[in-house]
Order: C-alpha cells, then structure tokens, then sequence
C-alpha cells in the first residue's frame, strides 16, 4: 500500500505538471475557441521566451537551495544601457553591454552570497532596489525610443514562420539542459542543493559554483532584456516589475524544489508554457489585468504547497 | 547498603523505553534517597538520559513503575514532573537570553500579581533574591540572562528548580563548561542542596569528580542496569571496568599485519578551541584506532587534516613531505579522504541517485571538457556496487532507498573511488546492523592488507580494540593515552578517555 502510493506521488511529480499543462489547454480552447490556434500559440511563445529564458536562471539558482529576486529590475537596468546603444545604432555594443550589466548584477549577487553567506533572499532584494534605481539614473526616468530597425529585428523578426526569440529560447533551453544535467558542473549544483555540507566534503568547490549560478542568472537575464528591449522597442526604466515572480512561478510548477537538489529544465520549460497559457488565455477571455494579478499571486501560493506536499513525499521516501 | 534508612524520595522499576522497535532501555532500577548526590554513570548510548528524561517527563515510558515521594506517577510534560518536585539542570542551557534573570525562574509558573492585574515584580524580584540568597550565590535578579556567564544561568536553572520546591534535582554534565573556580562553587551549592534534604543525580564522565561528590553510584551499560553501589564499595578501576567491560565479543580478527614506512605523520597540530598539540603518525598497512568521549576532538582533528576545519599550529607531512591542506578536494588530490561521521547529513546526497553519489568525489576524472563520461561512471559505480556488494542497488537508483549499511557503502564507495593512500574513517560502523560492520570490517582489513594508512576513529571500544593494530585516545582535545595492540585493554583506555591518563602518558603540557 505503501508502495503504490509513493508510485503515484512519483509519476505525478513527473508528469503531473505536463497533465496541468494539458489540462489548462484543454479548458481555455474550449472556453475560447481562437486560443488553440497556431497564431496564437507562437504568440504565447513569444512573450513566454522573456521570462522563459529567465526562468533557466531561475532553475539552476533554485536547484543550489536559493532564489534570486532581481533579474525584474536588472532586466530594466540592462534594457536602458541596451537602448542608448541601439538608438545610437551600434547594436554589437547593445547586446554586449546588456549582457555585460545583468552579469555584473549576477556577479554581486553570487559573490556577496558565496562569501558572506548572507541569504540569496535578502542579498536579491537589495539587488532589485539597486538595478531598478541604476536603470532610473541611466536617462533619469525617461524611456529612450526609436531604436534602429535591425536591432528591431531580434524581438520581432521571424525566419521562415519561427520568430527569434522563440529560437532564442530553444537554443538556450538546450544549452542550459546540457550544463545541468551533462556537466560536472551541473552535477555540483545538484549537489549542494541536495546537501552542501555532504558536497563540500566531496570536494566541490560551493562557493566557486554558487557564485557562478548566479552569474549564469545574470547572463540569461541580459539576453532576456536584448529581446525585450528589441521587442517593445524602446529602454524604459519601469518594464520587467514582477518577471522574477513568473520565473519563480515556471520554475516551481516545472517541479523544481524550492529545498534544492531537485529540478530540470524541461520542467521549466512547461512551466513557462502553464504561465504563458493563463496570461493569454485569461487575457482573450477578459479578464482585466488586476484580476489577474490576483491569479498569479494565488498560483505562485499553490505551486509552492504542491511543491511543500512533494517535498513530504520525497522525505517520507528518505 | 548503609543508607536504607533514608527517605526515598523517586523509585523507577523495571523502567523500559522503546523507540519504535529498539529498544533504548530495558529494565532499569534506579531510586534517589533524600539527601544524596547519586552518580549515574555508563558510556555514550548506555541510557543515561533517556532514564532521566523519563524521569523528567520528556519522554513517557514504554513500561514501569515510576513512584514520587511513595506515589505512582503519570508524567505528560516536563510541567508535571516539576509539579511532582523534578527538576533537572540541562546539558545545554535552555534560558530566554532576552528575558531577566526574574522572569527566566517565572517561565511557566504563575506569578504574583498587583490588585489592578499587572504582574507584580517587586515581589518576584524578592523571591528570586530569596532564592539565590538560599544557594549563597550573589546574582543581579534584574539583569538580562544574556549578559550572564554559563555558571552563572546554571544557577539560574538550580533556582528555577529550587523555586519550584524540587525534592530531585538532575544534573546532566553539569561542569562540562565550567572553569574550576565555577566547578568548585557548583560543588559547594550542591553539598548546600544535599543538606537541604534535595536528592541529586549527578551524570558526569569526570571520574574524579563522582568520586569526590557523589555518595552512591549506579551504573548502565547498553540500555541495562549493571550495578548500584555505595561509592565506598568502588574504584576508578572497577568502575571503568563496569562501564565499558562487555566481553570483548571478537567481532572480527585481523590478517597478519605488514607495517611499512611511516605515511602521515602529525606534528604538534592544534585548531583553536578544538585539539591542541596533537601528534602521531601513521604507517603504510597500518590501522591506528582512535578512541575518546563524544567532544573529545577525534572528529575535528579528521576534518582538519581533510582540509575542513583550520588548523591553527603544527606540521603535517605526507611521505616526509610538509604539506598545507586547504580545501576537500586539495586532501584527496594529496590521497587523503575522509568519511564523515555522519552518514545523512555529510556523506550522502539523498535526492541524487546511487551513481551519482559513488561518483561525486571524482567527477574531475570524469569528465571531459566539462561534460561527464556517464558510461565511465556507471562502469566505476557498478563495479563498486559488485566490490562492496551494496544489495539492492542500482546506479539510477536513488540512494535514499537503501537500508543504512548499503547507504554507509555508498558513501564508502564514493571515498574509495578516489583510490587513496590515507583513509580518515569517522565512525564508520555507526548505525549499521551487525552484517554490514563486518562487511566494513573485512574491508577495512583488506585495505590495509593493500598498504593503506587508515586512521579509525570510533567510540566502539570493542571496534577498536579488534581493529586497530595501535590506539590512540583522547580526552578534551589532548592525546591522552597511546597503547600498541598488546597492551592495550578496555580499561586502559576507558581511563585515558577519562582523562585519568594511564599507560604511557604522553605529556601535553
């Protein structure tokens, strides 16, 4: 009796988040008719593949044990530097000095929490008032617009019907799969997320592999602020509020454990798509976006118990 | 027994305790007379606190008699028991920091009040003072408990119990973290609660002091009553004796022994506040027991010589070569590993599979331009999984479903693929059944068969004296004893652990 009932904690955990996935489809296609259309759901994609690529981050610091709160405001800070220098038409040098800001951002972030062994919590929460004042001070509060067309391109182009940022997305869901599960290094962040005291003692180096989760997170957020930046074309100051949450979100109800030691990107990746389904899906039905809050605010509460209950269950297994 | 004609005051018979299905404690007697100070004595795991905290209402018991002051009691909580008149002076101290020495003895207790309904401090400050006058102990009853000296809240706890009119007072460890001076004033108080008609339990490992304190003794081994005595009808020697002196069951016998050339040797190394001036060496086919009490340092002394705690002083050479050891993994590029004591909290990755924990100690052989040879490390895994025959294993199971003796070869497994030179082995039967320590046995003796150098550090004496071809012991950070196979028994060491130094005492000083 025991047994199966681990059994079926053990599939739901697996496939579980693919049935919600599934599920959510299923209810919103009947209840908007155009919402299963391949229109739409490229739109889905694209809007997901922001945050989405954020969420790979998200998935690598959550499996260490942490969290980060900050890649909403670093993502803005990044996106104004990005702007001046796509407005000025150098658009190597956007892309470089976005990416170049938000794995400074990470730098901080994991250097200070390696060494001071302060919480992520408390070190990410600083770190989001900090890049979202800096993104403020870049032009003062006023958004630079009107960036050149080519530099448009990354967030809006396609090749053939498959926009960029979705191939974006899928080149670095495929790059973040292989260092988690493939490398030596992904098999270290596994570890001290499971056990850091058990990781040091094999001779992992968890300060080294922390600090860099959490330049991998900055990493992914700069590329993450290029396609916004591109997209809405513009640097605006005030954008990406709240993106950590749905990155938080994907990340969680994609079966990673907020304990550590327990995650992978292809979870994250459903998750993302049950996140960018809700939006879309809530949004054709319309519902307004306050109400929407709401929603999010209660999924993120309940993905997190489901993953306290799975966690139990993990532990009743121990 | 001479005190027959005191008042008993507690009476525990044939008190039992099981934890699920072990069995902590089985049959006990033990009984406290007004106006003693009563030694309970046994090694760690002999059942010691368990008895009191049955006594003390922390545990209840699975079966006995417990009668107070001539009445059978029922305790649910610690609050019964001292509503019964049980008092105890924990281990550790368990105080509110941020509170006053007052309100500390209130917690828990009803206290005076004004007409109006607030609570009256003045008069709680005067029954403190009362209190603390009675023990001769000059404290300031307003003052922060954080402020104050570990000596110092152990008054606290001794007044918390005397204000509670306690006729039994526990005493666990009590001058573990004392200095002498403070030792000697807990000693004058406790003679003062003696006179005052209070019965004492007194654990300690401190032979010298049960000698100087205590009036009787009673003495547990694994879980069992073994003696209950007038203190004039013992000696250090036969106490010890008692304590440890289960027939030495002969849980395995060594091969014949090839000592080679010294391999690591330890000069002088101390970590603060953990060991001092710690010296030995260790030869090539060599195991080098030791022993010593829980806190002795054993522990710390393996973790700093793996590179996990620092080391203050001293020289470690390796081959006749100094070397510096500043990380886990700087230890086992030198070929040192280190199995943790404990098997969950510091060996395993419980979520990870099997073969990924044989294999996380070695992933840089693994691995190829970052990425890891997973055929290779599954070939490693399954042939330590053959090797240590680790039943009902698979690599891509998980570890956490394996009995603990297949999880402690996991963890064996993991050390072992780093094919070292020097093994630091920390407890490593802890916990397992019968079967899979002799498996640890018979891999132990091969390995230094092969002409490893292994440091077994354990707190099983019947272990160590089988295992080891030479013994160290260590008492309170200092080695205190060091005795070759031959001349070493149980008692000799039982007494170095105690820091009753015997046999040839290496001076520390």
């Amino acid at each position: 009796m025991k047994n199966l009932s681990r059994g079926i904690t053990g599939r739901i955990g697996k496939f579980g988040t693919l049935l919600v996935l599934l599920l959510i489809i299923v209810i919103l296609s009947i209840a908007e008719p155009n919402f299963l259309s391949l229109k739409n759901f490229t739109n889905i994609m694209r809007q997901v593949s922001v945050t989405g690529i954020i969420s790979f981050g998200m998935t690598m610091v959550i499996i260490t044990g942490g969290i980060d709160l900050s890649p909403g405001s670093t993502l803005a800070f990044a996106g104004m530097v990005i702007a001046i220098f796509a407005s000025a038409g150098n658009n190597i040098a956007a892309a470089l000095s976005g990416i170049g800001i938000a794995l400074l951002c990470g730098v901080i972030n994991g250097g200070v929490i390696a060494v001071t062994g302060i919480p992520p919590f408390i070190m990410t929460l600083g770190m989001q008032l900090m890049a979202r004042g800096a993104a403020n001070i870049v032009t003062g509060g006023f958004p630079i617009t009107n960036l050149n067309d080519t530099f448009r391109q990354i967030g809006g182009g396609s090749v053939g019907i498959i926009p960029i940022p979705i191939i974006i997305y899928a080149v670095l869901a495929v790059l973040s799969h292989l260092i988690l599960a493939k490398t030596a290094f992904g098999k270290s962040v596994y570890a001290i997320g499971g056990n850091k005291e058990a990781a040091h003692l094999c001779g992992i180096n968890v300060k080294l592999i922390t600090f860099l989760v959490y330049a991998y997170m900055g990493i992914m957020t700069g590329i993450a602020a290029i396609i916004l930046t591109s997209r809405v074309n513009a640097g605006n100051a005030s954008v990406g509020v709240n993106y950590e949450f749905d990155a938080i979100i994907a990340t969680v109800i994609g079966g990673t454990s907020l304990a550590g030691g327990i995650g992978t990107i292809f979870g994250c990746i459903i998750g993302a798509l049950v996140v960018g389904c809700i939006d879309s899906g809530l949004t054709m039905l319309g519902v307004s976006a306050f109400y929407q809050q709401i929603f999010k605010g209660a999924l993120i509460i309940v993905s997190v118990i489901l993953d306290t209950y799975r966690s139990k269950a993990v532990k009743i297994r121990k | 027994m001479g005190t027959g004609q005191k008042e008993t005051l507690c009476e525990m018979k044939q008190i039992t305790k099981c934890f699920d299905k072990v069995t902590a404690i089985k049959d006990i007697d033990f009984e406290i007379y007004a106006g003693e100070v009563h030694a309970l004595m046994g090694e760690n795991g002999a059942g010691k606190s368990t008895l009191m905290k049955i006594l003390y209402g922390y545990y209840s018991r699975t079966s006995g008699d417990v009668k107070v002051s001539g009445k059978e009691v029922h305790f649910n909580s610690t609050h019964d028991a001292e509503a019964a008149g049980i008092g105890m002076v924990p281990q550790e101290i368990d105080l509110f920091p941020e509170l006053t020495v007052t309100e500390n003895l209130f917690v828990g207790r009803k206290r005076p009040r004004k007409r109006w309904g607030g609570f009256d401090t003045g008069k709680m400050q005067e029954e403190a003072r009362e209190v603390f006058e009675k023990l001769d102990v000059n404290l300031d009853v307003a003052s922060q408990v954080k402020h104050l000296s570990v000596a110092n809240c152990q008054m606290i706890e001794i007044a918390r119990a005397l204000i509670r009119q306690a006729k039994v007072i526990i005493f666990d460890e009590p001058t573990a973290s004392l200095t002498d001076r403070e030792t000697e004033r807990l000693f004058k108080v406790i003679q003062e609660l003696k006179e005052a008609g209070v019965g004492v339990v007194y654990i300690s490992h401190r032979l010298e002091e049960i000698f100087r304190i205590c009036d009787r003794i009673t003495v547990l081994r694994d879980g069992r009553w073994v003696a209950s005595d007038v203190i004039s009808e013992f000696s250090q020697d036969k106490l010890v004796k008692l304590m440890v002196g289960r027939p030495l069951s002969q849980l395995f016998t060594r091969g014949v022994s090839r000592i080679g050339n010294t391999v690591l040797s330890v000069e002088g190394l101390s970590s603060d506040g953990r060991f001092s001036d710690v010296s030995f060496e260790i030869r090539e086919g060599e195991v080098v027991g030791m022993a010593g009490l829980i806190g002795a340092g054993r522990s710390e002394i393996g973790q700093a010589l793996f590179g996990v705690l620092p080391v203050a002083s001293g020289v470690v050479k390796i081959h006749g070569k100094e070397v510096h050891i500043k990380s886990p993994e700087d230890a086992m590029r030198k070929k040192i590993v280190y199995l943790p004591e404990e098997r969950r909290s510091q060996g395993l990755i419980l979520p990870m599979s099997i073969g990924s924990n044989i294999s996380l100690a070695s992933l840089g052989s693994l691995t190829r331009y970052g990425f890891v040879n997973f055929k290779k490390e599954k070939e490693i895994s399954d042939r330590y999984i053959h090797t240590l025959s680790i039943r009902g294993a698979s690599v891509d199971k998980p570890v956490s479903q394996l009995s603990g003796g297949n999880q402690q070869k996991v963890v064996v497994s993991k050390i072992m693929v780093r094919e070292p030179e020097i093994l630091i082995l920390d407890e490593p039967t802890r916990g397992i059944d019968i079967g899979a320590k002799s498996e640890i046995y018979k891999l132990i003796d091969e390995l230094a068969g092969q002409g490893k150098a292994i440091l077994l550090i354990s707190s099983e004496l019947p272990e160590v004296l089988s295992m080891s071809d030479r013994i160290l012991v260590m008492h309170e950070g200092k080695l205190t004893g060091e005795f070759d196979k031959e001349e070493a028994t149980q008692e000799k060491i039982g007494l170095a652990a105690s820091g009753v130094a015997d046999g040839r005492q290496i001076d520390t000083d």
